[in-house]
């Protein structure tokens, strides 16, 4: 038996504040809403239901921005609709934190040996990358020297060539 | 908390940049050890073999640390990380696509184990186990119905329900280290959201 009279909030608000909790980070352990008897204590609402999902430690700006927890559990007591998207939404949340964990303990973490394999490629790479960044201004400084000495040859050889024609004219 | 995390990321690229050889090297450990298992459950994620995964992360790394000078946010690393673990998973996936078909690969090797281990236990053994076994194999069955539901998200949300669930990330985080403004992140959470509850709700409605 349930007395809507005694519903506070709307379920669109309460479901907003569940999902806010998922988005934002909703531990659904350890720490039980406080106020719990202001909600059954009317005895209005005769159904059995444990507060699991409400359960944790709810974050700031939460509180700040929605109602107190306890008007969400006086909610969820008489509305169970939302019931069940709270149970849902604590059932996936419970699964995808399980999932998660079961994957990421089948990983193992790096060897020794990769953690240096890939340190000394970072290594060889940076060493090959700083002789690929010298090599080409030392490229452009050998080939400017190598004109620049072939200019001079040329102009040896011009002045050399002049004078001899001249030499021979005389 | 978590900004200290990010602080924490923030001065090993500091140390790797300009500390001494010790500094640096210990910096490039500690990075790949406190990201290593992030990045391979999610290149496992979308390539379906772990071993590749593997290999993926451990190019992701190589790559990140190759061109590190370019991060021009250190506290954004893990999500330059994950970036670049993605295009190389991405180039991994483009190279086996004309060897082998994709669908006949993930049946080959399933990520989620919880079924596979059922599967090795004899059907009466798993039967006749007390109440909190059975609850542990639904549990396991749930959660392996939930990561399927998350495989068939698209990648971005796939990312940050993990960045959620493997680091205990919120949006604001999340938002800093990917470089993304908050509503976005928090939008693509709250669609996630809603993707795989709809998912989830008619896979069950579908069973009953």
């Amino acid at each position: 038996m349930i007395d809507n009279r005694q519903n506070p909030g709307s379920c669109a608000q309460v479901l907003e504040v569940l999902e806010t909790c998922w988005v934002d980070g909703f531990e659904v352990h350890d720490t039980v809403i406080e106020n719990y008897d202001a909600v059954t204590g009317d005895g209005t609402v005769t159904e059995d239901w444990d507060v699991a999902p409400l359960r944790g430690e709810l974050h700031e700006p939460i509180h700040s921005a929605l109602e107190t927890p306890s008007t969400i559990s006086a909610h969820l007591q008489v509305c169970s609709e939302c019931r069940n998207a709270a149970t849902d939404l604590e059932r996936l949340h419970h699964s995808l934190r399980g999932g998660f964990h079961e994957l990421e303990r089948g990983v193992s973490l790096p060897s020794k040996e990769r953690i240096e394999q890939i340190i000394r490629r970072v290594d060889d790479d940076s060493g090959a990358r700083l002789l690929r960044r010298l090599r080409r201004p030392l490229r452009i400084v050998l080939w400017g020297a190598f004109y620049g000495f072939t200019l001079l040859l040329c102009c040896v050889l011009a002045v050399a060539l002049f004078k001899v024609i001249a030499a021979l004219g005389d | 908390m978590r900004n200290a995390s990010l602080k924490q990321d923030a001065g090993w690229i500091a140390a790797i940049r300009s500390g001494g050889k010790g500094a640096r090297e210990d910096a490039f450990r500690s990075l790949m050890l406190k990201y290593w298992k992030l990045v391979v459950v999610l290149a496992a994620n979308r390539v379906r073999d772990r071993r590749d995964a593997e290999d993926i992360t451990q190019e992701a790394f190589f790559r990140a640390f190759r061109s590190l000078d370019t991060l021009s946010e250190p506290v954004a690393f893990l999500g330059w990380l994950l970036r670049i673990a993605q295009n190389v998973a991405t180039d991994h996936l483009r190279s086996r696509k004309s060897v082998i078909s994709l669908d006949a690969l993930g049946d080959a090797t399933p990520l989620h184990g919880a079924s596979d281990r059922r599967a090795s236990l004899p059907r009466h053994t798993w039967r006749e186990q007390d109440s909190s076994f059975a609850q542990q194999i639904e549990a396991r069955e749930d959660a392996e119905e939930a990561l399927k539901a998350l495989d068939q998200l698209p990648e971005k949300y796939k990312e940050v329900v993990a960045l959620r669930y493997l680091r205990g990330f919120d949006g604001r985080t999340m938002a800093k280290l990917l470089g993304e403004p908050e509503g976005t992140i928090r939008n693509r959470l709250f669609r996630a959201l809603e993707k795989l509850r709809a998912l989830l709700q008619t896979k069950r409605a579908h069973k009953t």
